[in-house]
């Protein structure tokens, strides 16, 4: 009634190896696997330090197969955009004829080194300085200090601010 | 003031052009208005600032036909250039999914419809 003994293991081994000798070799390493487990004892990964940290695995860039945006919108920052409008008045007038300086209420968003290019694009002068402070009503002011004696008296009357 | 239509008639090179022109204009208005040494029609400020905004509506809705010729082919499109109507409606079923019927629900419809009966006087 019972089921013939089984084979133990070694002669199972036996068995698979020669069945396949002649045969397919994938064939053969699949069955050995399958015999023998798929982890051997003894094949281990060492270890050097204390802490596991993630490994560097495959990063890929994105191949979008749509864009989220069709047409990139004409954008409202230009060249007139960074500096707005002079400031006139005593204080700025004394700046202008004692310390060369001329000052501009510029966008909120503008760094000094934008000030000083864009000025210079735009007045074709030359910049020893840009200070810049923000406003109590949010506006930011720049003091640009011009190169050459006279310059900023100069460029005042030109621009109309005298 | 510059027309529309008018602006529809230029390509994007002259449009650009056109653009940077009254921008240059309107930082000269604006310089004006602050040092306020001259008389100056403070009304030109916002005709010039219309202007520019009529140039980037001309620009930016040339540009959308462009991409809708462009993507009107394509398998998938992008996402401003697809039907807006509801967040609802976009979710749900398309007329065909709804409609979609098994081939079986198809034979047993054709074979057993619904009948109408009716008592004859």
């Amino acid at each position: 009634m019972g089921r013939p003994p089984r084979a133990p293991k070694k002669v199972y081994k036996k068995k698979a190896a020669e069945e396949n000798k002649e045969g397919d070799n994938k064939a053969a390493k699949a069955k050995a696997v399958l015999t023998r487990g798929r982890f051997l004892k003894g094949k281990h990964k060492v270890w050097t330090t204390a802490t596991f940290r993630r490994p560097k695995t495959l990063a890929q860039s994105r191949t979008p197969k749509y864009l989220r945006h069709s047409t990139l919108k004409a954008g409202t920052i230009n060249k007139y955009s960074t500096i707005e409008y002079p400031l006139v008045g005593e204080s700025a007038s004394k700046l202008m004829e004692d310390q060369n300086t001329l000052v501009f209420i510029v966008n909120l968003k503008a760094t000094k080194p934008d000030i000083k290019r864009t000025f210079k694009e735009r007045f074709n002068v030359d910049i020893r300085k840009v200070n810049t402070l923000i406003r109590p009503d949010g506006k930011k002011k720049a003091f640009i200090t011009l190169k050459g004696e006279q310059a900023a008296v100069e460029l005042g009357s030109k621009i109309g601010i005298i | 003031m510059v027309k529309a239509s008018v602006l529809r008639k230029k390509n994007e090179e002259q449009l650009n052009k056109d653009l940077e022109e009254f921008r240059k204009n309107l930082a000269e208005l604006k310089f004006n208005k602050a040092s306020a040494s001259q008389q100056m029609k403070v009304s030109k400020l916002r005709t010039v600032r219309k202007d520019i905004a009529r140039v980037l509506t001309v620009l930016n809705t040339m540009k959308k036909d462009e991409a809708r010729e462009k993507y009107a082919k394509a398998k998938y499109q992008p996402l401003d250039l697809r039907a807006k109507k509801t967040r609802k409606i976009r979710r749900k079923m398309t007329r065909h999914q709804r409609r979609a019927t098994t081939l079986k629900e198809r034979k047993r419809a054709e074979n057993f419809p619904q009948r109408t009966f009716a008592v004859m006087q």
